[in-house]
């Protein structure tokens, strides 16, 4: 692509650039400890003086459960709920795979990083977490609740920030998986390492076979697919000043699909084809400090992201459907840290954004581009106390501009006690499907979908003239270009470690969401059909609890568990129930009632309880490590049943569910290391609301690690 | 249709009433509650090439107080009060009714069950005048139809009090639209869901003795 071409050249040229001003200056980057914090202020901190709510799972942590995917790891933190490729796509999400919701708010308001860097390629607004590979990475850190301050769009519900890892020394690591449903994971890595570079190169192959809980019925719940991610890390200090961090992945995914749908007599006609995914990313940062106390950080990324599905008619090899979507992104951006007198930190950047969509549903190429600027400002005025105050601006070509602020402190009037409290603010801005959709489904009733941008009401008048459209609906009049949808976010935690095998933490959150883009009809087709667009009107809360314990139980036994209480709900469905506007209807006599508060279930896709338990033993002689975990969730709506578009009966509901998994390693060695287990040990099989999880599914892993002893000193 | 059986004898009793009684305050005439199920209004007859789902664009015609479809020239009478095409429903009243009736419709969020007595002055009622339907034919007015599972709904606590061609009342709550009241699975196909739908389940109560209390 020519535009990457130009992004490294003109890195390049900073690289040289700066090569040439930096040179004795410590790194003061270097040292990092795995206590350390980066998404939560985009500066390192530890731990334990962030002040807003995060969640850290290192490496040794991901190792132990044995676990491949992204979405199979989240699924077991405490809060975070992964969507299952079903359920309504309107405000859960998840028809779309897996998505993970953080605090109750939609996937498509978390944002995913890698080193910090977004990944695109959402469908239908969810970015699917098993395009994620567990191998090489470092750390996740969570950051929940709203953090556009720092992030800009999509941080609307919180960010989700991958790490990949760096060793110090070099190494070779092979890793290899296989289960039952034909499940395959191998992974490879090899690293250089000297006083200066740090290479790793590392590759991942992933497969699941079909997924298929009714073998009298042709076709599968969950298709199969394999999956390929290659992936470059690098680091290289020019100098004690200057370093220059360079990651770059590519996934490839193919998936066959294959399936029934029935003719108009109701004979089953048989579809095949399959579906490729093609996602690649390049980042590229030079870290450069200035002074003791300047250090300041030039980011160039680029990603793309491709699919495609082709898919006929298998009786005469007739087309029956092709989609094509294609997505480009590209961000130059500035971030310096500077040091300031009375114990403040100071950070401040700037970048500009390209974006770019080329897809069968929409008519032609679409772009757009963002240039924003954000400051922050940590002063400690004692050992005790932080407050940051962060800020940041959006400016868009293609809708309204965005600031979005936020304030967190944090005071321990103890050693062991932690109290944080944080107000933040996110947005989301209206994505392509919003603005540039342009779909007419013929299939269904002839209906039709435009994006905001791509309707007005000269352009209905037109249509009208044409005779698309017959009648203009009043609703048409209140058309506007569309608002990002915006958050705003309270957190109250404490932490409080009662000895050193004893920590627990607690943090309450409350969420509302407003200008939430929905559709609504503006005209009627001749024939009655509907013709929708977009516009910002939900307004939504989730509020609720969440509670975490670690302990170390006895040696080698450490226990933790976690706890979410979780409330939602769209404010006007409330204000209608309160108003005793609302009614539901018994599935059994047709029979209608008036809602009260304590009928309504809240937005779909939500769980009101949540709970995890772990357990993990190390008995570090012998080399054995036993690692039990279950997850647990409520009921969750999926679907309307009653005509009140509401989640209230059972029949609207998925059951709850327990899902424990199970792994028990034993090192041969430093180099050798052998696990088993099991994954849904319960074997919990709901087709219709988790397809993609199978029932009860035994594994193996075998992983060697070839390391160099470290003759430097760091 | 499925009609229950004591109405025989109810229209048999209030037909009666009304042609030797002018009595209009005897109060123990509270009709029943009838359903009616499966009638269909334009039901799925074919696709299209490109598989949109084809009927034949015709009304059902159906009269409240004989609870029973009405066909032929009786359709261009003030024999049928209200019509039924996919989700339009017409009364007998106003420019686009066919029978020259005066009938007119007024759509309430209560309970149908606890709806005892017709308590609207006369402006609450409206007739079909072009494109405005005195029974609202866009979704999230008295239904719901999801672009996701393809799946129609009537909104629970939807009543309609219809003014009949003959000026007696009626109050009617739609229960379903698909065949016999049974909504597809949301997992059914789409192909499946329109050719089971447009199979109208309604309840209604219909006041022969032309007092306005169910």
């Amino acid at each position: 692509m020519h535009s990457h071409r130009l992004l490294f050249l003109f890195g390049f040229t900073c690289v040289l650039t700066l090569v040439a001003i930096g040179q004795q200056v410590q790194d003061t980057l270097s040292g990092s400890s795995d206590d350390v914090v980066v998404t939560a202020t985009r500066t390192e901190r530890k731990f334990g003086n962030v002040a807003v709510p995060v969640t850290v799972i290192q490496k040794q942590a991901i190792t132990a459960t044995q676990l491949r995917r992204l979405n199979e790891l989240l699924q077991e933190q405490t809060g975070i709920f992964v969507t299952s490729g079903s359920g309504s796509g309107s405000f859960g999400g998840g028809i779309f795979g897996n998505g993970a919701q953080l605090q109750g708010m939609s996937p498509e308001y978390t944002l995913i990083l890698i080193n910090g860097e977004p990944i695109v390629g959402r469908q239908g607004g969810t970015l699917n977490l098993s395009r994620l590979t567990l191998g090489n990475i470092k750390r996740i850190e969570i950051v929940k609740g709203p953090s556009s301050s720092l992030y800009g769009s999509e941080a609307m519900g919180g960010v989700i920030n991958i790490i990949t890892e760096m060793p110090a020394t070099p190494q070779v690591q092979l890793n290899a998986k296989a289960g039952g449903y034909g499940l395959a994971d191998v992974n490879a890595e090899g690293t250089y390492a000297n006083d200066k570079t740090r290479l790793q190169l590392a590759y991942n192959y992933y497969r699941m076979g079909a997924i298929d809980f009714d073998e009298t019925q042709y076709g599968n719940q969950h298709d199969p697919f394999n999956a390929h991610t290659a992936q470059l890390n690098m680091s290289h200090a020019f100098s004690n000043r200057l370093k220059l961090v360079a990651y770059g992945r590519y996934y490839y995914e193919k998936s066959d699909n294959a399936y029934e749908v029935p003719d108009p007599n109701l004979h089953p006609v048989r579809i095949s084809g399959n579906t490729t995914i093609n996602d690649a990313n390049v980042n590229t940062s030079l870290l450069y400090s200035v002074s003791k106390k300047v250090k300041t950080a030039l980011r160039l990324y680029a990603t793309g992201y491709h699919s495609s599905q082709q898919l006929i008619q298998d009786s005469d090899k007739s087309d029956y459907y092709t989609d094509d979507f294609r997505q480009q992104f590209y961000r130059i951006e500035n971030q310096t840290d500077i040091t300031l007198p009375a114990n403040n930190t100071l950070s401040a950047g700037g970048g500009w954004v390209y974006e770019k969509l080329n897809t069968t549903r929409y008519e032609g190429m679409r772009d757009n581009s963002i240039v924003y600027g954000f400051v922050q400002n940590e002063w400690r005025p004692s050992d005790k106390v932080n407050l940051i105050g962060g800020l940041r601006y959006d400016v868009n070509r293609e809708y309204a501009s965005r600031f979005s602020p936020k304030l967190a402190v944090r005071y321990s009037p103890t050693k062991k006690l932690k109290l944080t409290a944080s107000y933040g603010a996110g947005f989301k801005a209206p994505d392509f499907r919003q603005l540039y959709l342009s779909f007419v489904n013929n299939a269904s009733g002839g209906y039709a979908i435009f994006g905001a941008n791509e309707i007005s009401i000269a352009t209905l008048q037109q249509m009208q003239q044409q005779g698309f459209v017959a009648t203009i609906l009043p609703k048409a009049y209140d058309m506007q270009q569309l608002k990002p949808e915006v958050s705003r976010g309270f957190n109250l935690g404490a932490l409080y470690t009662f000895c050193e095998k004893l920590q627990a933490e607690a943090n309450l959150f409350n969420n509302d969401i407003e200008n939430q883009i929905l559709f609504d009809v503006i005209a009627l087709r001749a024939n009655g059909s509907q013709v929708f667009s977009y516009f910002n009107v939900q307004r939504s809360f989730t509020r609720g609890a969440e509670v975490n314990v670690r302990w170390y139980a006895l040696p080698g036994l450490q226990v933790s568990g976690g706890y979410q209480l979780l409330f939602t709900g769209d404010k006007a469905v409330v204000d209608q129930i309160e108003a005793g506007k609302m009614y539901g209807r018994e599935e059994s006599t047709n029979d209608v009632y008036k809602m009260t508060r304590s009928d309504y279930y809240g937005l779909p896709n939500r769980s009101r309880h949540m709970a995890n338990l772990k357990l993990l033993y190390t008995h570090a002689p012998t080399g054995w490590q036993v690692s039990v975990r279950g997850a647990w969730r409520n009921a969750w709506g999926t679907f309307d049943r009653d005509g009140n578009g509401v989640i209230t009966r059972d029949d609207e509901k998925a059951p709850g569910f327990l899902l424990l998994n199970a792994a028990v390693s034993k090192n041969f060695g430093k180099r050798y290391t052998l696990a088993v287990g099991a994954e849904n040990i319960l074997n919990h099989r709901d087709p219709e609301n988790l397809p993609n999880i199978p029932g009860i599914n035994a594994f193996v892993s075998f992983s060697v690690l070839l390391q160099k002893q470290n003759h430097h000193t760091k | 249709m499925k009609v229950a059986s004591s109405l025989v004898a109810f229209i048999g009793l209030s037909a009666l009433l009304i042609s030797c009684g002018k009595d209009v305050t005897t109060p123990n005439t509270v009709p029943d509650v009838v359903t009616v199920t499966n009638l269909y209004a334009d039901t799925t007859t074919g696709f299209s090439p490109t598989g949109r789902p084809i009927g034949r664009n015709e009304f059902t015609y159906f009269s409240l107080r004989e609870n029973k479809i009405i066909t032929g020239a009786d359709t261009l009478t003030n024999k049928w009060d209200i019509a039924f095409k996919q989700f339009y429903i017409k009364v007998n009243g106003g420019t686009n009714a066919t029978g020259g009736g005066n009938a007119a419709a007024a759509v309430l969020n209560t309970d149908f069950a606890l709806y005892k007595k017709v308590d609207l002055p006369n402006t609450a009622f409206a007739q079909d005048n072009g494109a405005t339907w005195a029974i609202n034919p866009m979704p999230g007015g008295w239904y719901t139809y999801s672009t996701t599972t393809f799946i129609a709904l009537p909104i629970p606590g939807k009543t309609f009090v219809i003014r009949t061609a003959d000026g007696r009342y009626a109050k009617m709550e739609i229960l379903s639209f698909y065949k016999d009241g049974v909504t597809p699975a949301t997992s059914a196909s789409p192909a499946e869901k329109a050719l089971k739908q447009f199979f109208y389940q309604f309840r209604f109560a219909f006041q022969a003795d032309g007092t306005v209390d169910f």
